[in-house]
């Protein structure tokens, strides 16, 4: 493995907010490592802390209100501890974000090519002309019909789907060697979906840059990504390649993650079975394992550690593949065969 | 576009008409007696406001006097009969009961009063609000957020006939050292002008500046946790880029929201003003002239008042089309 120096890594990050109802605790000692040309996928139900651990990697935060420790290591430098000009050096540049919904991504009043060639100008010291060239060039490049003409368009003129390929456009338009996608096929239909994931795989394939697709939906994660790490409450409670945390997942939440998600392939009448009860608070989280009071393998009282130890994440056998969880690996391995890789049902 | 100006137009003929017959009829439904306003308070027998009425034809019926009124505007009229009839030329407002002067000269000398005060406290008002609102946005939490939500609080409390007299005994007479509100023609003395508009300037300028300064605050505020703020500071542009091309560009179609509404009520508001500082505009002219029930002069002002609103709708929706790519004017 070149896991020797990957481009990007994130080394127990914690980031929490001071509010008037308390600490939010919103990403509570996470890492994980991304390469360039591979794709990391981090799930988890809304509110896990996904997007939290995406603007950290940015620098987004206001640091005056998020107070953030660990280490973000971009190309070995920490941007947890970069003063705010080189960090503007690193957005848009070096990593480059996109967003979820395009529409209110975008600034209503100014054209697409206006909001690229921004975009390029901030790194690059040419002329108006080329950066408009260039332009025009990356609207292209992501599959946008007459680019020269849709370039003077404003967001509104276009639809869903171009929207977000324009977004694509303007976030590739410097050559960004980490790319984070966060949730960016969420808000379109499913055959847009589909076209969207295809156009960044091509792109990573060419530029050879390292992506985080942050998604709540493992069918995207299965058609994208190459590692997958599982968030719940701010936590990672499992994490290894897509081929073993999809085939062989041993956290009860991942478990309950996967029988709420239609499979790719599978026929319609899969039974699917959102999981039980709401995403915790991050103010006050469970004791012990987070997801102790939705779980329904949970061992409580009598000294039982569900709620009163936090699991470690820890390496099982399989290689490259983590999991937080109390129980005993031997009884995770037997119950997903028995229990659950048939009946699809977790809960 | 042009569709636009001339659907506009069409509407702001008819809301004008509207608007004349209405006062017309209100002014005649009150208990307004003209002839014996005019005809003074000693010396006033029946036979003389007999003829009063005659000459003007103040007893006729309402739709026949509506109708010498509206047709004096495009031909111009004669007013009065015999020796003292008053020649009134087009556009003819009618003449002053009082004075016989006609009208649109009275009106034409009191407008640029009005306008002075309107534009200048505007100036000041657009200036210091929006800056002082948006400031303490960018800086939310600060002293300078803290002293404008505070200045909001008092300007809004405040009134201008409060504040405007408190300031003129205080400043002006008392310690002398702010000039008498008073207006003189810009062209004549320019800085005689500036000196003698301040007192109302910085009084109306800094009460309706609260206004703005809570709105673009609470504009500023929003915009700043939108979704392509943070797309422009993901991109690495530097703070100033992000607030200033993107945030506040997008907030100024709200501000010119409260602008219209705001010069909507500088309107208004022109009556309590030219009162309070004892200036000779159009507002002060029109709270006398309902007073002496002088109907030409009541007509003109109501009719320019809801002339400028109109006028001034238009302007906000044109500036909206100009602000807002995604706005069409039709
Ligand atoms: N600036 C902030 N101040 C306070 N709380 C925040 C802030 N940003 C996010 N949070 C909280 O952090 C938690 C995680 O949010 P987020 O990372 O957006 O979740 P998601 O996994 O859906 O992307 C949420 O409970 C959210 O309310
Ligand atoms: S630690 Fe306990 S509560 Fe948490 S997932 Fe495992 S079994 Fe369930
Ligand atoms: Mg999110």
């Amino acid at each position: 493995m070149a896991d020797q120096n990957p481009y990007l890594q994130v080394k127990d990050l914690r980031v929490q907010f001071k509010t008037e109802d308390g600490v939010v605790k919103a990403v509570d000692g996470v890492s994980f490592a991304v390469e360039r040309g591979k794709t990391l996928g981090i799930v988890g139900e809304s509110g896990s802390g996904k997007s939290v651990t995406s603007l950290s990697i940015m620098g987004l935060h206001n640091r005056k209100r998020a107070a953030m420790t660990g280490e973000i290591l971009v190309d070995g430098r920490n941007i947890l501890n970069l003063p705010e000009e080189k960090l503007r050096e690193v957005r848009g540049q070096q990593v480059s974000m996109i967003f979820q919904d395009p529409l209110s991504a975008l600034h209503p009043f100014y054209t697409i090519g206006h909001q690229i060639v921004e975009a390029h100008q901030v790194h690059h010291k040419v002329s108006k002309k080329e950066s408009r060239k260039r332009a025009i060039e990356m609207l292209d490049r992501v599959g946008i019909p007459q680019p020269a003409k849709r370039a003077d368009q404003y967001p509104h003129e276009f639809s869903g789907g171009m929207r977000q390929r324009a977004m694509i456009a303007m976030s590739l338009v410097n050559n960004p060697n980490l790319i984070i996608a966060d949730e960016p096929t969420t808000a379109l239909d499913v055959t847009v979906q589909a076209q969207i994931l295809d156009l960044l795989l091509d792109l990573q394939r060419e530029f050879n840059s390292a992506i985080i697709m942050i998604t709540h939906d493992l069918g995207v994660i299965s058609q994208i990504a190459d590692d997958v790490l599982v968030m719940y409450g701010g936590r990672a409670v499992e994490t290894g390649t897509v081929e073993s945390v999809m085939r062989r997942p041993q956290h009860p939440y991942t478990w309950g993650l996967l029988s709420s998600v239609p499979s790719l392939h599978g026929d319609a009448n899969e039974d699917l079975v959102p999981i039980k009860g709401n995403p915790p608070s991050l103010i006050n989280l469970p004791s012990g394992c987070a997801f102790n009071p939705r779980c329904r393998y949970a061992m409580l009282g009598d000294g039982r550690p569900c709620d009163l130890e936090i699991p470690q994440l820890l390496q099982v056998q399989e290689r490259g593949h983590s999991v937080a969880c109390h129980l005993p690996e031997q009884e995770r391995v037997q119950t997903y065969q028995q229990d659950i890789a048939h009946s699809g049902v977790a809960q | 576009m042009l569709r636009y100006l001339i659907k506009r137009s069409l509407i702001a003929v008819i809301t004008l008409l509207m608007i004349s017959i209405t006062t017309f009829w209100l002014f005649f439904a009150g208990s307004a007696n003209p002839a014996a306003q005019m005809c003074g308070a000693k010396a006033c027998d029946a036979a003389k406001i007999e003829r009063i009425n005659k000459s003007l034809g103040l007893k006729d019926p309402i739709h026949e006097q509506y109708g010498r009124f509206m047709s004096g505007i495009f031909t111009g009229r004669e007013i009065g009969e015999g020796a003292d009839a008053i020649k009134c030329p087009a556009p003819c407002l009618g003449v002053s009961f009082r004075t016989s002067e006609p009208v649109l000269d009275i009106i034409e000398r009191g407008l640029p009063v009005s306008a002075s005060i309107a534009v200048g406290s505007a100036v000041i008002s657009v200036l210091l609000g929006v800056s002082l609102g948006i400031a303490s946005a960018l800086k939310r939490g600060g002293w300078l957020d803290k002293f404008s939500i505070g200045f909001a609080l008092t300007g809004a409390s405040l009134q201008i006939f409060f504040l405007g007299l408190l300031l003129q005994m205080v400043l002006v007479y008392q310690l002398k050292i702010w000039d008498r509100p008073r207006y003189v023609p810009p062209s004549e003395d320019f800085l005689g002008w500036l000196s003698g508009m301040s007192l109302p300037w910085v009084t109306l300028g800094v009460l309706s500046a609260a206004t703005y300064a809570r709105f673009a605050r609470a504009e500023m505020l929003e915009i700043l946790s939108e979704d392509f703020v943070r797309t422009a500071r993901a991109k690495g542009l530097t703070p100033r880029a992000v607030n200033i091309k993107h945030a506040l560009r997008a907030s100024l179609s709200s501000i010119v929201t409260i602008f219209g509404l705001q010069l909507g009520g500088l309107l208004g508001g022109a009556a309590i003003t030219e009162t309070t500082f004892d200036m000779p505009g159009i507002g002060k002219l029109a709270v006398k002239a309902v007073g002496d029930d002088n109907l030409p002069i009541v007509m003109a002002t109501v009719l320019l008042a809801a002339f400028f609103v109109v006028l001034f709708n238009v302007i906000v929706d044109a500036m909206y089309a100009v602000i807002d790519p995604r706005v069409k004017l039709s």
